[in-house]
């Protein structure tokens, strides 16, 4: 009963602010925006940056609120108008790149790690991958688009997809067992 | 047990992550929203200005267009006006005719005393009716426009001419008696007086319309021509035939 009570308290919400009723937009924002500023983190390393970016898909979105359809969630419908800017972002920065030369990889044997990260720790492994890299495996492992919607949205064919995402989690992977050994190795240390 | 997949772990703890904006993010955006509405409103005004313009602009050229069709309705009201005239002249001619037929046929029934005359008049009649129908056409087709005549009723027309005829009568009488002799030229002027003094008279029962003393003074003389002659003479020869007789008498 509550989570109707709580849509349907949404639904309210979003007809007021498609009328321009600024409290009612202020709501959405204030609800939305620590969600859709980490979204936006995920791509851009920049915080600043990234609160730009966020704010111009909030612009967006409020201004074109009367084509969202009450068919799906708006977060859902939000995070899309989020990720488009975000490309749009690195495409205007020029650093939007899809290297088809192969990084240096040290082949692990075990592909087993450990199951708990630091938050802090993956978002600066996943910074310290190449873009192409990184936007496919966000956009792939974390948000859950397909190969042929970010083939679409990158305008890059699915076989790039596939390659771009095998390479970034080949990378990351090595990137966490090092830093892992590494934090092994500090604390053997430090008894 | 399953491995889980690492990537799905490093999904999860990034799933949980929110980060604050700035506080100065939300007035920023507002401002955006406000310049948006603001630029929104200035097209709807440009387009509303342009639907004024153009409804000012069909409203006068409907007004330019519709001024200037004056002319047209003109004529049509002159025409109107002729073709309503016309109607009236025709329905004008028909009870004319009608009383030259009534009066032909008193006269028929007056003459059937003198068989010979009473052959004869129908026949005269006849073609004094068609000549003073040709002559009346004529008339109308000189005359722009249809001479209105003074519309009397018939039975009022003929006791004023029997009215007439009598006091003619009397007159011719009153000169017999005095032993003057009667001319067709007094004859003549007694008829020419007793018709100006029943046009005299019926014009001024009919008070409404503008009477045409030419076109009257033609359709006397048609109409008197014949019909009323003839009925003149009926009486004087009657009237003859009752002296004659008295003096025959008298004489025994």
């Amino acid at each position: 009963m509550k989570v109707i009570q709580l849509h349907n308290n949404n639904i309210q919400l979003i007809k007021k602010a498609v009328k321009n009723n600024r409290e009612a937009q202020h709501v959405l924002y204030e609800t939305h925006a620590p969600k859709m500023l980490s979204i936006c983190r995920y791509y851009i390393k920049d915080l600043q940056h990234a609160e730009n970016v966020m704010l111009n898909g909030f612009f967006k979105a409020l201004t074109n609120l009367k084509n969202f359809k009450n068919d799906g969630s708006f977060e859902g419908w939000l995070r899309k108008i989020m990720v488009r800017e975000a490309i749009s972002f690195l495409r205007q920065q020029k650093t939007l790149e899809f290297s088809v030369e192969d990084v240096e990889i040290v082949h692990q044997h075990d592909n087993t790690m450990e199951s708990e990260f630091e938050l802090e720790e993956i978002q600066r492994h996943i910074d310290a991958l190449p873009e192409g890299y990184k936007i496919v495996f966000v956009m792939y492992a974390i948000e859950g688009y397909k190969h042929h919607e970010i083939a679409t949205l990158l305008n890059i064919t699915e076989g790039t997809s596939k390659s771009q995402l095998f390479k970034a989690k080949q990378l990351l992977q090595q990137k966490i067992n090092t830093s892992n050994r590494q934090h092994n190795e500090t604390s053997e240390m430090g008894r | 047990m399953k491995q889980v997949k690492w990537e799905d772990n490093i999904k999860q703890v990034l799933e949980k992550r929110v980060m604050t904006p700035s506080d100065a993010s939300w007035g920023a955006l507002s401002e955006r929203l406000d310049a948006s509405e603001k630029h929104s409103i200035k097209p709807m005004f440009w387009w509303i200005g342009i639907a004024a313009s153009v409804t000012t602009l069909l409203f006068i050229t409907t007004l330019f267009f519709n001024g200037n069709t004056p002319d047209l309705q003109n004529q049509i009201v002159v025409e109107t006006q002729e073709q309503v005239d016309e109607q009236s002249l025709k329905m004008e001619q028909a009870p004319q005719e009608h009383q030259l037929v009534e009066r032909n046929e008193k006269s028929d029934t007056a003459a059937q005393v003198e068989k010979n005359d009473v052959t004869k008049q129908p026949i005269k009649s006849q073609d004094i009716i068609t000549s003073a129908k040709q002559q009346r056409t004529e008339i109308v087709k000189n005359n722009q426009v249809a001479p209105v005549s003074p519309m009397v009723p018939n039975s009022e027309m003929e006791t004023l001419e029997n009215i007439k005829i009598t006091e003619i009568v009397a007159q011719i009488q009153d000169l017999t008696s005095k032993g003057e002799t009667v001319t067709d030229a007094d004859i003549e002027a007694l008829l020419v007086k007793a018709q100006k003094e029943m046009n005299y008279q019926s014009a001024i029962r009919e008070s409404n319309y503008a009477v045409d003393a030419n076109a009257l003074l033609r359709d006397v003389e048609t109409d008197l021509q014949e019909s009323f002659r003839n009925k003149i003479f009926e009486a004087l020869k009657n009237s003859y035939e009752t002296l004659r007789t008295a003096v025959a008498e008298r004489h025994n």
